[in-house]
């Protein structure tokens, strides 16, 4: 690895904790005396920036008003309101929470998952090895994207069933992966010395096994949590995934069409989510996720 | 070879049963009633176990065993008519029979699911088999680029593959919508099969030109590459007849799985660019919540995986001696 991609790498290790601290911030939300949910990261742009709701949209630099009708906006909006009046920087940065939120909870199923039965199909061989390799030839002859529709189609739409239908199926590259590596390392000579001296195989597993894989879990992690994003974005885009209401990059971006269509064009909404939300991070998440 | 051939299409069989299995239980673990709200949100109950009746889901699940005759269903009904069918009148064995039959059933508005999905492979291959033809060509041209060129072109050509992975689909669509109908003004965007390949052959660029690059890097420092290179042939000759032709497995492997999008197209690029193909069929599904049309296509999709997989495993033994030694 030279010196360029140790850097680039670097990079993208601050701008991926960046989002994350974004999203932990929004995490941690409480009740205002109205009884109305109040994240860290509003108050902070409430109480700090001075950043107040609009009624409709605004240019970004809150210059001018789309029409004369409408007063003079409140706060200073470095990018604009939406249609709602909300702040287009603070709604952008809210949506790292709901792509936290997805990463974290699909790796949550699938990389147990992955991992548990890769590695078994490599260590132990046999009709063991036939049935895990059928079972994910299985999972990865249906069609991913249909799945996913079909299971929200019948589940309903909203956050926990995107990560569960997700989650189901997207475990399959990892199973490969691991028990690809564990067929290798079983025929290491640290592994076989230990079954002489007398571990159990559980053991092995445990202790020998599972620390060789901690790269291939990584990279996996930085991967699928770019495909995840990406993924939401489309099923939100087809009208299934988040619901409206909640803020995410890809409500911003399904609610473009009919935006860009405008005269004129309100174009800040899909610029930002795309071009500050989500590509900054899948290009990290890439980098990342690269071998070399 | 051939056994080895047979030995490849027998295994799909049990992957054929496991992905029937699988789609079932998909359609067929939630209680039918819900399932029927979901397709007819505001009916009344008496409706709602018409539906369920009409669509064979009040049959048994796996097996119709003696004591579902006597079973009082939650919609009031006996079915003494089960004890004169066979063991095997179930909803899971329905519904193979069906589908080894090709027999899709009728979507919503009761046209046929199979001669549909005929009438709109063509405008979904019309849009794809040409973008992908072109995508190849020039992912190939940049990726052999990379590779041949000095260290800054590589890079430079790796970070653009890169951002352009990182560049979600309907961000392509949208700002492809927005150049061709607000700037250009050329085309009429919506009907036209030119921008839907325009944007189809750049969203996938990226992602190809990587993998391509990882594959022909791997050739380029190979012994015979450079023993070859010493015994004085051309760059061209080493490149067509040793570095592209060892590339030809990983290659001929994406270009064989990549045939089931040829045909089924893409959901969202159908939808944006009103192309009538397949994948806007999946989306009027969909949107209209059409369940047997989206567990066609759920079938479909799989079969053309399948299909996809081993015509891969049969090129690969005419492409590569090894295999067909084995």
């Amino acid at each position: 690895m030279n010196q360029t991609q140790q850097r680039l790498k670097k990079i993208s290790y601050i701008i991926v904790s960046i989002y994350f601290v974004i999203g932990l911030l929004d995490l941690i939300s409480f009740r205002d005396s109205m009884g109305a949910k109040f994240s860290l990261l509003d108050a902070l742009f409430v109480k700090v920036l001075n950043v107040q709701k609009e009624r409709t949209y605004t240019e970004p630099f809150g210059l001018y008003r789309e029409s004369k009708h409408f007063e003079k906006p409140k706060g200073l909006h470095i990018l604009g309101t939406d249609i709602n009046g909300n702040d287009v920087l603070l709604q952008t940065l809210k949506g790292a929470k709901t792509a936290l939120l997805l990463a974290i909870g699909v790796n949550l199923i699938a990389i147990p998952i992955g991992i548990v039965l890769g590695v078994i199909a490599g260590y132990f061989g046999g009709w063991i090895d036939d049935i895990i390799q059928w079972f994910y030839t299985t999972v990865a002859s249906i069609p991913w994207l249909l799945f996913v529709i079909t299971f929200l189609m019948i589940f309903g739409r909203g956050m926990i069933w995107i990560i569960i239908a997700i989650g189901l199926t997207s475990w399959v590259e990892l199973a490969r992966i691991a028990r690809g590596e564990t067929l290798k390392l079983r025929e290491m000579n640290f592994i076989k010395s230990s079954l002489i001296v007398g571990k159990s195989h559980f053991r092995i597993l445990w202790e020998e096994i599972l620390p060789n894989l901690s790269s291939i879990v990584k990279i996996t992690f930085a991967l699928s949590s770019s495909h995840i994003i990406v993924a939401e974005t489309v099923l939100t885009f087809i009208g299934i995934g988040i619901e409206p209401g909640s803020s995410s990059w890809g409500i911003m971006i399904a609610e473009a069409p009919r935006e860009l269509l405008r005269d004129p064009p309100i174009w800040w909404n899909f610029f930002s989510a795309s071009f500050l939300g989500i590509l900054p991070l899948i290009l990290a998440l890439n980098i990342l996720a690269e071998e070399r | 070879m051939w056994k080895y051939i047979l030995r490849r299409i027998l295994y799909t069989i049990p992957i054929a049963i496991g992905v029937y299995t699988i789609t079932f239980l998909l359609f067929h673990l939630r209680d039918p009633i819900a399932i029927a709200k979901v397709h007819l949100p505001q009916a009344p109950l008496p409706v709602l176990q018409d539906w369920v009746r009409a669509n064979n889901y009040h049959l048994p699940l796996f097996l119709n065993l003696p004591h579902h005759a006597e079973e009082v269903r939650p919609d009031g009904r006996v079915h003494p008519e089960f004890k004169e069918k066979s063991i095997f009148y179930s909803r899971y064995f329905l519904g193979l029979k069906d589908l080894i039959t090709f027999n899709f059933g009728k979507d919503k508005n009761n046209r046929d699911i199979l001669e549909q999905m005929k009438e709109r492979a063509i405008p979904s291959l019309s849009v794809m088999f040409p973008a992908f033809v072109i995508s190849i060509f020039i992912s190939l041209f940049f990726s052999l680029l990379s590779v041949y060129s000095p260290l800054w072109v590589d890079r430079t050509i790796s970070f653009f593959a890169v951002v352009s992975m990182s560049i979600a689909i309907p961000v392509y669509l949208l700002l492809a919508g927005w150049i061709f109908g607000s700037f250009l003004k050329i085309v009429p965007i919506y009907g036209d099969p030119l921008p839907a390949i325009i944007v189809a052959v750049i969203a996938g660029l990226g992602g190809q030109i990587r993998f391509y690059r990882t594959v022909l890097m791997d050739q380029k420092y190979q012994l015979f590459v450079r023993a070859s290179r010493l015994r004085g042939a051309t760059t061209w000759y080493v490149l067509i007849f040793h570095v592209l032709r060892n590339a030809s497995i990983p290659i001929l492997t994406t270009v064989m799985m990549s045939l089931p999008f040829l045909i089924t197209g893409s959901l969202l690029l159908e939808q944006f660019f009103g192309i009538p193909g397949m994948g806007d069929m999946m989306y009027s599904a969909i949107i209209s919540q059409d369940f047997p049309v989206i567990r066609a296509l759920v079938y479909l999709g799989a079969f053309l995986y399948m299909l996809g997989n081993v015509l891969t495993d049969i090129s690969y033994a005419f492409v590569d001696p090894r295999i067909r030694l084995e």
